[in-house]
Formats: C-alpha cells, sequence, structure tokens
C-alpha cells in the first residue's frame, strides 16, 4: 500500500524541482501508453482466470449494480448541495449558457467561476481548449 | 470516446491473447500488473508536480468549490454501501470499488493485489462504466438535475476525458469547479481505495 503511494509523492516532489527542465514535459505523455499496457496486463490476468472468464457477465451485472449505486448516491448528493453554487439549478441557467457559448469570464459567466473563484477572471489556457486534454491522463 | 475505447480494446486484446495462450507464464502472475503500477504512479505523481497550473489553481480555490468533491465522495460511498446489502461483497469491498471514482486503471490494480482477480474485474468494470455513463448522460444529467451533476458523476475523469463534454453541456464556466474536482479525487484515491480494502 505504501509503495505505490510514496511513488506517486515522489513523483508530485519530482516535478515540483524540475519544473525548470523544459524538456520534461514530454514525460506525462508516457502515462497513456502506460495505461494502455497496464490494461493489456490486467487483461492478461483476468484471461489467464478461467474461472474468472466464465464469470464474466455475472461480474458484469454485479460491476452495472455497484456503478448504478454510487452514481444515485452522487446525484442524490448533488442535489443537497447545488443550492450552494449560484447558476447551478436544473437545466435553463446551464443550457443557456452553453448554447450562447459565453466564455468564462464574461458578464454572463458571474454566477459561475467567479463565484467559486476569487480574483480569477481569466480562464486558463485549458478551458478556453477544452478538448485538449489537460493532463494527458487517461483513466 | 475514442479514449474509452482503446482502454477496453487493449483490456480485450490481454484477455484473448491469455485465454487463447499465447502469453509467456511469468506473465500470469499478478507482479507484472504491479511495476507498471508503479511506472504509472510515478508518472501521474510527476505530471501532477509539473503542472504549473497547480499553485495558480490552489491559490485562487474558495472553500465551496471543496463542497463538490465532498458530495461526490459522500454521495457515492453512501450509495455503495447501501447496494453492498443486496451483494454478495462486504461493505468494505463495495466501498472500495465505488471509490475508484471512475478511475478505473489504478483502482482495479489495487483491488487485484488486495482483493484478487475477481473484485479487480468487477471494479475495473464499473469504474469504466462510470465514466461511459457520464459520456452518454452528461446532457440529461444538466436538464434534470444540475450543471453540477455530469462533473458528480464523472469523479476524477473531469479533468481529461469527460472534460470536453462537460463544457460542453454544462457551459464553460464550470470548467474549473471540474478540474479541481478531479484533481482532489484523483489524489484521494489510492487512500480510499487501500483504506477500504483493509476494512
Amino acid at each position: 500500500m505504501f509503495i505505490p503511494i510514496s511513488l506517486m509523492l515522489t513523483g508530485i516532489a519530482l516535478g515540483l524541482c524540475l519544473r525548470k527542465v523544459a524538456w520534461l514535459a514530454q514525460v506525462p505523455r508516457a502515462i497513456t501508453p502506460t495505461i494502455l499496457l497496464l490494461l493489456f496486463v490486467l487483461g492478461v490476468a483476468v484471461g489467464g482466470d478461467p474461472t474468472l472468464m466464465g464469470n464474466l457477465p455475472l461480474l458484469g451485472g454485479r460491476a452495472l449494480a455497484l456503478t448504478l449505486a454510487g452514481v444515485g448516491g452522487s446525484m442524490v448528493a448533488v442535489i443537497l448541495v447545488r443550492r450552494y453554487f449560484p447558476g447551478a439549478e436544473a437545466g435553463r441557467h446551464a443550457r443557456t449558457a452553453a448554447m450562447s457559448g459565453d466564455p468564462a469570464g464574461s458578464p454572463a459567466d458571474a454566477s459561475g467561476m467567479a463565484t467559486a473563484f476569487e480574483d480569477a477572471p481569466v480562464p486558463p489556457e485549458a478551458s478556453v481548449r477544452p478538448s485538449e486534454e489537460v493532463r494527458p491522463h487517461g483513466r | 470516446m475514442g479514449g474509452s475505447l482503446g482502454i477496453i480494446c487493449c483490456f480485450i486484446l490481454g484477455a484473448l491473447f491469455a485465454w487463447l495462450g499465447w502469453v509467456p507464464d511469468y506473465l500470469l502472475g499478478h507482479e507484472a500488473t504491479v511495476y507498471v503500477l508503479y511506472v504509472l504512479m510515478l508518472l501521474v505523481g510527476f505530471s501532477i508536480g509539473y503542472d504549473q497550473r497547480l499553485g495558480e489553481i490552489l491559490r485562487t480555490l474558495r472553500p465551496r468549490v471543496l463542497l463538490l468533491p465532498l458530495a461526490t465522495a459522500v454521495g457515492t460511498f453512501a450509495g455503495s454501501a447501501l447496494v453492498s446489502l443486496f451483494m454478495v461483497y462486504s461493505v468494505g469491498e463495495c466501498l472500495a470499488v465505488g471509490a475508484g471514482f471512475a478511475y478505473y486503471s489504478l483502482s482495479s490494480v489495487f483491488i487485484t493485489q488486495y482483493k484478487g482477480p475477481e473484485l479487480g474485474t468487477v471494479a475495473l468494470m464499473a469504474n469504466i462504466m462510470r465514466e461511459l455513463i457520464t459520456l452518454l448522460f452528461a446532457p440529461l444529467l444538466v436538464r434534470w438535475i444540475s450543471p453540477l451533476a455530469p462533473i458528480s458523476c464523472g469523479g476524477a475523469s473531469t479533468m481529461d476525458t469527460t472534460l470536453p463534454i462537460i463544457t460542453r453541456y454544462a457551459g464553460q464556466q464550470w470548467v474549473f469547479v471540474s478540474i479541481v474536482h478531479a484533481m482532489i479525487l484523483d489524489f484521494s484515491v489510492p487512500f480510499w481505495v487501500t483504506f477500504f480494502c483493509e476494512l
């Protein structure tokens, strides 16, 4: 348990220390291939286990039940906290904002980001180009 | 969506290769996944530390924004605990699966380590499903519940794979909230998963 977490903390420290080294900006690109490799190896672990392979539909059903329960719980929690986020009521506001394409920081945005963040009138680059991955970090 | 499909394909390919017996035996132990996970953790940590926006985002943060990741975590745990009453898995095991917050790669390896490949596979599928649900239902969640709903549903994926769809349907003003939400959940996944596995 401690090895993976301490590796992550080591990585954070390394990243903080080496920010000045420009070419290291390429390092996060290795994350997606690593995740693909990890999934392949996970697949090998599952495929090499005949009992597991036989039970895949059953396990999938259980997974779906757990997912729906988790998502359902989150949605109830959102209904409870949305009143603390001005502009977060269902439907109208959000859709009009999305459709009119008001940039973050514009007057139309006054109830969203500006209430969530102090003095953050300008969005980070990532919010202008949302199609670009913020961190090349598939899950 | 393309990213998720690639991930699923890699998993299916791995399973197929092993099933057909094309994989050397020494890869069949679970050691291989652990070493790949170690590399991944180091890379993920590095990219968090290296990100120039980290400080900026932390500085401009208001406490209110922390409410949303808190709500996501509490809601997910409550739902998972409730459904555990009807499942063959213990409360701790259900909570560990839920605590992946759509971060399937990391959580399923941890769970495979602690609880064996069966629950690990369930965790993998459950967390991929969570991401797919977010991608597919984001517009409906915004309309029926709140622009915060797809963010909460997306869990730890709302700063990369599901961010474009959230921006599109919830509106750009929620991008910051979405990124902070994912950062906090992202960071918490290893802690929660290992904690619940040891319950």
